[in-house]
């Protein structure tokens, strides 16, 4: 197993090398004006305006010198100035990272165990009413576009009953931060408010939290629901389940006990890939209620052709997926004795 | 089932417990919240030139000298205690306040001002604001420019003696005479900062050995981009970028501190997710756009928010001819099946597009009736606006007539295709420009057989479009322009001038041999032109030059007649104005409308329930002003009504601009009501 990580270890920096290559590559198909653009907010107001931003920022260079500097760029330690994040790029990464981990981390707790649990429940009562009605809760989830459904939850419980509020925090909470009354350790509020003992920023966070958890658990469900519902249908047909049934075992010890350890092997690797999913940025999620998450900002620097923002941000979704893969990977062959990495 | 009633019942509680709180009829008392669409981009004063910087400059910083209440065109000294004008008009000189303190604790004097000034011009960098003052001051659009002309040195040493110190006043010196200036000077980019603080953060050290160090400097390299240290009401405490920039009361201000101890302007890009805020009243102000002031409706009605206008803005959008097309151009016009560059270079060909062009419907459609038909470049509430000047209204009848006329009868004969093109995603101007070429297309019917008149509608990305127009690429084009500074200058330059910004893609000097004869500027010479371009430069130099800046003088005539060059030779497909609204929390007060204000300025608001006198027929009734005190007074409507204070009198239309006035004795102002109306009123 040790063989198989090191060999997957040594694979990362090719592959995110050739990811870094594959985007400059796509950016040589734009025109030096149009990257221009992202320095310029209107009209050029002077007939060479334009021509001066392109000199300055050498978008008129060949696009493999451009990379060239970029590759000295980093191994100086330096990925560059984010126009889009209006920070360096390394800086943006972990600026925007904890706010969209917390927020995953967070929508992970209600989207695994409710799913698992509804999947369940949904296995257990085949074809019964609560497990259709669970299905076409499911497929609702699944077929509702996530901006109306955020808008929606916005719009009733915080424009109308102000119960939970958009952003990431309340101001009061910003201003302590500011005055260094609230230590920002992690970078993510609700763990921070527990490292400084404050329960009031604690809940404040929460409270900013649940409607986007809502919003990300709602749709994930569907994806999880069906998972543990097909897996553990598998599972219940299963001989050994007869046999602990016909030991006259409580149908709730089969269940809990027997069927759903087993039926948890897919529904592990799937959790494993989901988080990856929600880290890689939950665009919608985060623009709808304000959150300042990483999503948020890579596709405001892809609207705008912010190269090394980009860049940036495709280098860490590389190193997340094949770090995130492998962890899975190795997590499964832990899981399941059967499974063995070569 | 028992289990999901369970967690039903633990999901409600959790509901009430977190929602436990309930609104104060005033939300935040002290802090006063914007949730806008634009981040800021820098906090450097001569790097920044956008909105939402402007804003926060605004509040930081402080001018010479500002606009006076809601007008334009008179001012106020601010950090200047006077100024005066020599003769010739060349040369301005400020006597400098005594007194007053930057926030990091330096004193203003007249060395931070000439260094402000000497620094933007040197620092002067790409696709920035610098160009508004250089020209003027250098004769230039560029320090770069000059520097080649004259050499490094030389020109930073024009640029140190442009600025020039003696005692506590600054004289600047201006390459001719330039009546703007004082308007330019007005603007967030001139804000006067602490010489000895920005040296010792690491800017121009003041001398000329090396100031190309500091030239042209990227954004983050700016040694000002996210700090800042300026005379203003506000300071900043935290610039988030992409979140939120906070700023806190100056309670050392030497106007007196602010109402408001915090501002907070948040970036919100998701309309739908402001528009919540608003209405949980945790955003005091938010942008609407065009397309999402029918949300806003019901809460006006309601009284949940105050509306501010229609009210008359500062951008204009106009369709742009070019006289001649690039050779090469992918959007060649053809006459007859063959590329002809000129082809827009026939003025009745120009018109027809004019007649054709239903400005009406345009209006309607796509700017929600929220814009009017310009009569030239210079939009209304300006010096040169002329009410009289005829333009041309739609008809089909004599687009026909003009048609005919085109390259005498060639293109009624022989059929053409142009090249309509706007920037992708622009829905007014891809309607524009859509509906222009459904009516040149009808006109196919009235000459069947007859090769056809083709149009195509293109969009093109932002910065290619640019480009193409700045090469002058493009045939017929559709952009819009936000004024920088209150004055025709502004209009004139980037329509008309040989360097304007779409001037320059527009070849006017393929017009030859015109003749002038004044009508408005009758003290101008009749004469003879080599271009049309040759006599728009003569006229837009004569009048940014003129000393007679008043309404009725020289300068207004000669705008007069620049307005009517521009609708005879038919430069544009009809220009308009458009009109902007507010919307507020009503326990905002004391907001007023001037339409060169850069963005909020905190310093005047703050916050509490407006006081109420509804009148159900005409009527008055008298406001007690305390002292030492601002009146705020805003008329909601239905009727008008008029503020007097003393000699003073103030319009007050429904839901149109308030007045804001400080007392610096008690005072009285009295309310007229011409029919049932309901007034708010507020005094701090």
């Amino acid at each position: 197993m040790l063989a198989y990580i090191m060999r997957r270890l040594l694979m990362l920096p090719v592959l995110l090398l050739g990811v870094t290559i594959f985007v400059f590559a796509i950016f040589s198909l734009l025109s030096p004006e149009m990257r221009a653009s992202l320095y310029l907010q209107d009209v050029p107001k002077t007939p060479e305006a334009m021509e001066r931003i392109i000199k300055k920022y050498g978008l008129d260079q060949p696009i493999h010198i451009q990379y060239w500097m970029w590759l000295n760029q980093i191994v100086r330690g330096d990925f560059g100035w984010s126009q889009t994040a209006q920070r360096p790029v390394t800086e943006a990464l972990l600026y925007y990272l904890p706010a969209t981990l917390e927020l995953s981390l967070w929508a992970m707790l209600p989207v695994i165990l409710v799913g698992i649990w509804l999947g369940i429940l949904s296995a257990v009562h085949q074809n019964r009413l609560i497990d259709q009605a669970l299905r076409v809760f499911a497929l609702i989830g699944w077929s509702f576009p996530t901006f109306v459904f955020g808008l929606l939850m916005l719009m009733y419980f915080y424009a109308k009953l102000q119960w939970f509020p958009a952003g990431q925090i309340s101001d009061w909470v910003t201003r302590e931060v500011i005055a260094g009354t609230f230590v920002r350790y992690t970078q993510m509020y609700t763990l921070d408010a527990l490292l400084n003992g404050r329960l009031d920023v604690f809940w404040d966070s929460l409270r900013h939290l649940i409607l986007p958890v809502i919003t990300l658990s709602y749709v994930q469900w569907a994806l999880l629901l069906r998972v543990t519902r097909s897996s553990m249908l598998e599972t219940l047909r299963q001989e050994y389940i007869m046999t602990a049934r016909a030991k006259g075992l409580k149908e709730s010890v089969v269940i809990n006990k027997h069927a759903a350890r087993n039926a948890m092997i897919p529904v592990a690797t799937m959790g494993g890939l989901l988080l990856i999913g929600l880290l890689n940025g939950v665009v919608i999620t985060e623009t709808i209620f304000n959150y300042p998450g990483i999503g948020r900002w890579a596709a405001e620097a892809a609207i705008r052709l912010d190269i090394l923002g980009i860049v940036g941000f495709t280098l860490f979704n590389g190193l997340l997926l094949v770090v995130g893969n492998l962890i899975v990977d190795v997590l499964y062959a832990f899981i399941d004795p059967r499974v063995r990495l070569e | 089932m028992k289990t999901i009633w369970r967690w039903g019942a633990l999901a409600l509680s959790l509901l009430l417990v977190f929602g436990a709180s309930a609104q104060p009829p005033v939300k935040n008392p002290d802090t006063y919240i914007e949730a806008t669409i634009g981040d800021v981009v820098s906090l450097d004063p001569a790097w920044h030139y956008d909105t939402a910087s402007a804003t926060a400059i605004f509040n930081i910083y402080e001018t010479l000298l500002f606009y006076d209440g809601d007008k334009i065109d008179k001012f106020v000294p601010v950090l200047a205690e006077s100024w005066t004008v020599s003769p010739d008009g060349s040369a301005y000189t400020f006597k400098i306040r005594k007194g007053i303190k930057f926030h990091e604790g330096g004193d203003l004097t007249a060395e931070d001002v000439a260094y402000s000034f000497q620094r933007a011009l040197l620092q002067d960098r790409s696709g920035g604001p610098i160009h508004m003052l250089l020209e003027p001051v250098l004769d230039v659009y560029s320090i770069d420019e000059l520097a080649k002309k004259v050499g490094d040195l030389k020109a930073c040493q024009m640029v140190l003696e442009a600025a020039t110190v003696k005692g506590d006043e600054v004289t600047f010196k201006l390459a001719f005479p330039f009546p703007p200036f004082l308007q330019i000077l007005a603007g967030s980019w001139m804000s006067i900062l602490d010489k000895e603080w920005v040296i010792a953060k690491g800017g121009w050290d003041g001398k000329c050995d090396n100031w190309r160090k500091w030239w042209d400097p990227k954004q983050e390299a700016s040694e000002l981009f996210k700090i800042a240290n300026g005379t203003g009401p506000y300071k900043l405490s935290r610039w988030d970028p992409g979140k939120e920039i906070i700023f806190e009361r100056n309670d050392a201000y030497w106007r007196g501190p602010a109402k408001l101890k915090n501002l907070i302007i948040k970036v919100v890009p998701e309309w739908g997710t402001r528009l919540a805020m608003f209405e949980a009243g945790d955003a005091d102000s938010i942008t609407v756009p065009r397309p999402f002031v029918a949300a806003m409706k019901p809460l006006v009605d309601r009284g949940a928010a105050r509306l501010y206008g229609p009210l008359p803005g500062a951008t204009a959008q106009s369709g742009f001819i070019n006289f001649k097309v690039k050779e090469g151009s992918p959007y060649m016009p053809k006459l007859g099946g063959k590329d002809t560059p000129d082809l827009l270079n026939d003025l009745s060909l120009r018109r027809a597009l004019n007649y054709c062009f239903d400005v009406g419907t345009y209006i309607k459609e796509s700017w929600l009736g929220e814009a009017e038909q310009l009569r030239g470049p210079i939009i209304k509430g300006r010096l040169g606006y002329n009410p009289a000047q005829p333009v041309y209204e739609f008809s089909l009848a004599k687009c026909e007539e003009e048609l005919k006329k085109a390259w005498d009868g060639k293109v009624w004969a022989d059929g053409m295709r142009l090249v309509f093109t706007f920037n992708v995603g622009n829905i007014p101007r891809r309607f524009a420009a859509e509906m222009l070429e459904r009516h040149i297309e009808d006109m196919n019917k009235k000459r069947p057989g007859r090769p056809i008149f083709s149009i195509d509608v293109l969009d093109l990305p932002w910065p290619t479009y640019l480009k193409a127009m700045e090469a002058g690429e493009l045939a017929v084009f559709w952009v819009g322009w936000l004024e920088d500074y209150a004055h025709p200058h502004n209009w004139v330059h980037p329509y008309m001038f040989r360097t304007g910004a779409f001037a320059v893609g527009q070849n006017f000097h393929t017009t030859k041999d015109v003749e002038f004869k004044p009508v408005y500027a009758t003290f101008l010479e009749a004469k003879k032109y080599p271009t049309l371009q040759d006599l728009f430069d003569d006229l837009v130099v004569k009048a940014k030059k003129e000393p007679d800046q008043r309404v009725g003088g020289r300068a207004e005539k000669i705008y007069f007649e620049l307005n009517r060059l521009a609708i005879e030779y038919a430069i544009n497909i009809q220009s308009i104005q458009l009109w902007t609204r507010r919307y507020e929390q009503p326990w905002v007060l004391g907001w007023f409308y001037n339409v060169a204000y850069p963005g909020t300025y905190v310093y005047w608001l703050w916050k509490e329930m407006p006081k109420v006198k509804e009148f159900k027929e005409p009527g008055s009734f008298d406001i007690d002003v305390p002292g030492g005190q601002t009146l705020w007074v805003y008329n909601l409507g239905p009727g008008k009504a008029t503020l007097t204070i003393g000699a003073e009198s103030f319009p007050l239309d429904p839901q149109g601009n308030s007045v804001n006035r400080f007392f610096p004795a008690a005072g009285k102002a009295i309310v007229k009501a011409e029919a049932a109306t309901t007034i708010q009123y507020g005094t701090k």
